[in-house]
């Protein structure tokens, strides 16, 4: 998923995502035209991820392996052939929580969850769960389940099979729970899986995902085809679950202003790399937004980090990182600018948004100790 | 329930309490729901509804039975009364003195536009109660 150089397509979905709060200044019909928006790559040299503040910027490389954690990673690097897909992940993920792996389609999340989970190799690095090196390993596989839409099963298999040969895989495995999601989901248990729509797999994944009650259990994208409905009864279900039987649960989404509530560690990846590794409460506050007369804004944030900017005709508004402090507050509400929150999608499109091009020239250009 | 990307969610709990407390729906010496309630009531990750509870023991508003659950403690909502009183001069009033300024209000002006938007409101309210 990389994009040719001097092409802009890439940034135009987070410059043109414009919500009524991202747009305070007045363009309230929707005649604007979308063309006329015009996205810019972040100002700031440097990796985009280097402006967030300290609480959530990822974890230096070069740390050992974190014991405490469920699972801990180390330089991870992955390639498939000559192609480099995970270009060096550094990152922890605490016991019974629910973690948001957060990044856009082709960004490496399913690859890390295939590493994670023991079905893929590392091509270098440490990789620790639950204090073991998971690849291929029995014990890791018996207390984990990786819930995805594309699974493979047998050429005959029912939805029905699935449930009857999962308690073989899963110790925790709960039949009645089970019974319930396949009620809840209306899914079809004699019909073939490979005649099940996409929605009904994503169902078939999470039924198997939620009623495993794994003490580690992946997500990866589990609303593929599901309707707004079905996908907040999910969220619903694996919250109540979660709160009955805590557990690990790692998420892969790109639905992120859906799931954000219910994460309490939010890593964002981009590109092969971890952008940023916060608490949800801190990636909330990570970034605000500024926006009003060009002039004005260009002058205020001159010196300061601006993750994402865009501008309309005579008018801009720029993603700064951090909180506004007195003085920036007080010079915009002088010069009538408004100040307003950025939420976690809208950050993750700012610090995901420029050209994978732009992202390897400055990876090339700025030293490996200094990141 | 929606929350606003403002502010911290932990932080809208702890106001969204405050308020119960404040308005009567929590009174003192009474029970307010649990963590594991408010999660999955509101929504939210049982990490952040914790905190939300927990910020508001670090006040004094909240206090914990062992084995039963959280309190609204004896003296919360005067003590919320007091503290939002202070708040409200820099929230309303001072929102209220610019803005009048740039309409060339005076401040004896606005004086008299609260009284008598007061003395409207009672009256509005007196008549829909006779009416009732």
């Amino acid at each position: 998923m990389h994009v040719t150089p001097n092409t802009v397509p890439e940034t135009a979905p987070a410059g043109i995502r414009h919500t009524a709060r991202d747009v305070p200044f007045g363009t309230t019909s929707g005649t604007v035209a979308a063309a006329s928006f015009r996205a810019e790559p972040a100002s700031s040299g440097g990796h985009a991820a280097d402006a967030l503040s300290h609480e959530a910027r990822p974890l230096p490389a070069g740390q050992p392996i974190n014991p405490e954690a469920v699972i801990s990673v180390r330089g991870l690097r992955k390639s498939f052939g000559r192609k480099e897909i995970l270009h060096g992940l550094d990152f922890d993920i605490p016991a019974n929580s629910i973690c948001g792996l957060l990044g856009r389609n082709g960004a490496g999340k399913t690859t890390a969850l295939s590493i994670l989970s023991g079905q893929d190799r590392a091509t270098q690095g440490e990789v620790s769960v639950m204090g073991r090196e998971p690849f291929e390993d029995v014990e890791t596989a018996s207390h984990l389940c990786f819930a995805r839409e594309n699974q493979k099963y047998p050429e005959s298999f029912k939805a029905g099979h699935v449930l009857k040969s999962a308690p073989w895989f899963f110790e925790s495995w709960d039949q009645d729970f089970a019974e319930r999601l396949v009620r809840m989901f209306r899914l079809p248990v004699e019909t073939k899986i490979q005649k099940l729509s996409r929605g009904q797999l994503s169902s078939v994944a999470i039924v198997v995902g939620l009623a495993s009650r794994a003490p580690l259990t992946f997500f990866d994208e589990p609303y593929l085809g599901l309707d707004a409905t079905a996908r907040q009864l999910f969220y619903d279900v694996m919250l109540q679950d979660y709160l009955e039987h805590p557990r690990t649960i790692v998420m892969s989404t790109h639905l992120i202003d859906e799931a954000a509530d219910l994460l309490e560690k939010v890593l964002v990846i981009d590109d092969g790399r971890i952008l940023m590794d916060a608490d949800a409460d801190s990636a909330r506050s990570a970034a605000f937004s500024l926006s009003g007369p060009a002039a004005a804004v260009g002058q205020l944030t001159e010196g300061r980090s601006v993750l994402h900017s865009r501008r309309i005709g005579g008018l801009s508004s720029v993603t700064l990182a951090g909180q506004p402090d007195a003085g920036l507050a007080a010079a915009a509400a002088e010069q009538h600018l408004e100040i307003g929150p950025v939420g976690l999608q809208d950050l993750v499109a700012a610090i995901g948004s420029r050209p994978t091009d732009t992202v390897g020239e400055n990876a090339a250009e700025t030293p490996k100790e200094s990141r | 329930m929606e929350m606003d990307a403002t502010q911290p969610i932990f932080r809208q709990l702890a106001l969204r309490i405050e308020q119960g407390i404040v308005d009567g729906t929590y009174p003192e010496e009474t029970q307010v729901p649990s963590t594991t309630e408010f999660s999955a009531f509101l929504r939210i990750n049982p990490a952040t509804a914790n905190k939300g509870i927990n910020l508001l023991v670090d006040t004094g508003i909240l206090y914990k039975k062992r084995g039963i659950g959280m309190f609204v403690a004896p003296g919360a909502r005067q003590q919320l009364l007091s503290s939002r009183r202070e708040a409200f001069t820099r929230q309303y009033i001072h929102p209220l003195l610019t803005e009048a300024a740039r309409l060339e209000i005076t401040p004896e002006d606005l004086s008299e536009m609260i009284r008598s938007t007061a003395a409207d409101l009672t009256t509005t309210a007196d008549t829909t109660r006779s009416a009732l």
